[in-house]
């Protein structure tokens, strides 16, 4: 083994890693090369240098105490965002009902506008035909009756029931 | 203590096992963002920053990956992100004399008996290694040399990290020779 492979071995034996059975090889390759015992001395010493150097930073001890309250901050935020997302949906909701309803007023007008055209262009037939006079009062009631059931089902429906 | 925290998060109880959790991998999750950020202030506010999305994420954790694999994840994805942000504002020279300051001003890279001389010279060292190199020889020693601890840290085979850790020592002896000191002190064991 050169000393390039070796040199592996002598970091695991500083750390104590080498096999039992490897160990008496290297110890002895040691005591022959001053390159690899030169290598090993340093490396020890870049060892205890680097292990008194690099120390665990301390945590600040409020550290427990920020985390929990950036927590409650969190699940705070949480719910405030889940009840502003629930006001946003329902005053969208109601903006678009709005429009529907809009839409379904101006299509009702329509509608009666259409009904009341149609039922006054027919009594007035029947007014101007000969002795067709009663039958525009008949029909007339008859159309009025069918405009208010038209315009106000809800309430026909509960006086029904 | 991960038997106990999924105990506890199959039970509904996710306010404990998050205490239990916090309280067990704390100083972990700081060490390892500590590691990859190089900053005390900074590593403190990823870690709190990682705790949080543990927080949001927890419901959702059904045991899929190891609590500390899937913990240290998030660690490193967050310190990642924070290195890519910093990447993309300025630089701040390190020769700066208020950042040398506040490196001095670092626990991890000051000396336990007062011995500034040394220690500063550990300190440049390290930071002329490769960023590799740099993250898991501090996180090493950092978690007191425990390969298998390490290895789980940084996402990677035991056998990557000792790779690394040779490959890192050999490079700081070189620069230690570059530096003018041939010779590192040496450790009393091998001395004679």
């Amino acid at each position: 083994m050169d000393c390039d492979e070796m040199e592996s071995r002598i970091v695991e034996l500083l750390e104590n890693q080498l096999p039992r059975a490897e160990r008496a090889g290297v110890e002895m390759h040691l005591a022959e090369c001053v390159r690899c015992r030169a290598f090993s001395r340093q490396l020890a010493g870049l060892e205890a240098a680097l292990a008194r150097s690099i120390k665990a930073p301390k945590l600040n001890p409020g550290f427990s105490a920020r985390l929990k309250e950036r927590v409650l901050v969190s699940e705070t935020d949480c719910h405030d965002r889940k009840q502003q997302l629930q006001a946003e949906f329902e005053t969208s909701l109601a903006r678009l009902r709005k429009k529907a309803l809009g839409l379904d007023n101006a299509w009702m007008i329509v509608r009666h506008a259409a009904f009341a055209a149609i039922g006054g262009w027919l009594i007035l037939e029947l007014a101007l035909a000969p002795g067709g006079m009663a039958q525009a009062w008949v029909f007339g009631g008859l159309l009025a009756a069918a405009g208010v059931a038209a315009a106000f089902p809800e309430k026909l429906k509960r006086l029904w029931t | 203590m991960e038997i106990e925290i999924r105990r506890q998060l199959e039970a509904g109880q996710r306010g404990e096992a998050f205490d239990l959790l916090v309280e067990h991998f704390k100083d972990k999750v700081f060490g390892l963002a500590f590691s990859m950020l190089r900053d005390q202030t900074k590593a403190e506010d990823i870690a709190q920053d990682v705790f949080l999305k543990i927080w949001k994420a927890l419901p959702g954790y059904h045991g899929g990956a190891s609590l500390s694999t899937w913990i240290y994840a998030i660690t490193r994805n967050t310190c990642l992100t924070e290195i890519k942000k910093r990447s993309s504002r300025p630089t701040i020279s390190l020769h700066d004399p208020a950042m040398e300051e506040a490196a001095d001003s670092i626990p991890a890279l000051q000396s336990a008996g007062g011995n500034p001389g040394a220690e500063l010279d550990v300190r440049a060292m390290l930071a002329e290694l490769p960023e590799k190199y740099r993250q898991v020889i501090v996180l090493f020693y950092l978690e007191q040399k425990a390969y298998e601890e390490t290895a789980a840290m940084l996402g990677m085979p035991m056998g990557t990290v000792k790779s690394l850790l040779f490959r890192a020592r050999k490079e700081l002896l070189r620069i230690a020779a570059r530096r003018g000191r041939a010779e590192l002190p040496a450790c009393a064991a091998t001395q004679g």
